[in-house]
């Protein structure tokens, strides 16, 4: 089937957003970033599915993960404190 | 519709990221997002070939997928929690009381 330009053009921006964040949560030093960034990865992600014709595994997507894991994520962020002080992945 | 190669290769990237942040980062918070990475990733297949495959068995997966994932999630917060209330920080090279 012949592929729309505008929608491998789309696929291209969230595809950069998603593994730019994904490498974002892997390499920023502070804990609290990384969990922002995953939010970023996982709601862009959700447009991938949206993409997919799969809007209600979007949805869900939108609800379980950066309503529920994210938030689970923050308080364990906010409930610790990296004391250990790890330098920076190359 | 953008063709499913397109998604395979996105997926192994974002499983490969996850991987590497596993690997490498000792940070139990980081290890834990980086799990939830790799779970991504494997919905971005299941989504993928569902599409492909003209029927919903694979987004059905993905949803059970979602719901393992929180779970998960749920117990391991609880078990950072354990960790940083025991050993004061959260690095997971210096839990070593179970060493032999």
């Amino acid at each position: 089937m012949a592929v729309a330009p505008y929608e491998t053009l789309a696929f291209a921006l969230f595809a950069v957003i998603t593994v730019g964040s994904s490498l974002g949560v892997v390499l920023v030093r502070d804990v609290w970033h990384s969990a922002l960034l995953l939010g970023i990865a996982l709601l862009s992600v959700a447009v991938h599915y949206v993409m997919r014709q799969a809007a209600f595994v979007a949805t869900m997507q939108v609800l379980v993960y950066v309503g529920g894991v994210l938030i689970l994520i923050t308080f364990a962020v906010m409930l610790t404190r990296d004391s250990s002080g790890e330098e920076a992945v190359a | 519709m953008v063709p499913s190669e397109y998604y395979l290769v996105l997926s192994a990237a974002v499983f490969c990221i996850g991987l590497f942040g596993v690997l490498t980062r000792r940070n139990a918070l980081v290890f834990l997002m980086s799990v939830e990475l790799m779970l991504n990733a494997a919905n971005i297949n299941l989504v993928a070939f569902s599409v492909q495959n003209g029927n919903l068995t694979g987004q059905v997966f993905s949803l059970f997928t979602m719901a393992l994932a929180a779970a998960e999630v749920a117990v391991g917060i609880g078990i950072i929690l354990v960790l940083y209330r025991n050993f004061n920080d959260v690095d997971v090279t210096t839990a070593t009381t179970m060493r032999w």
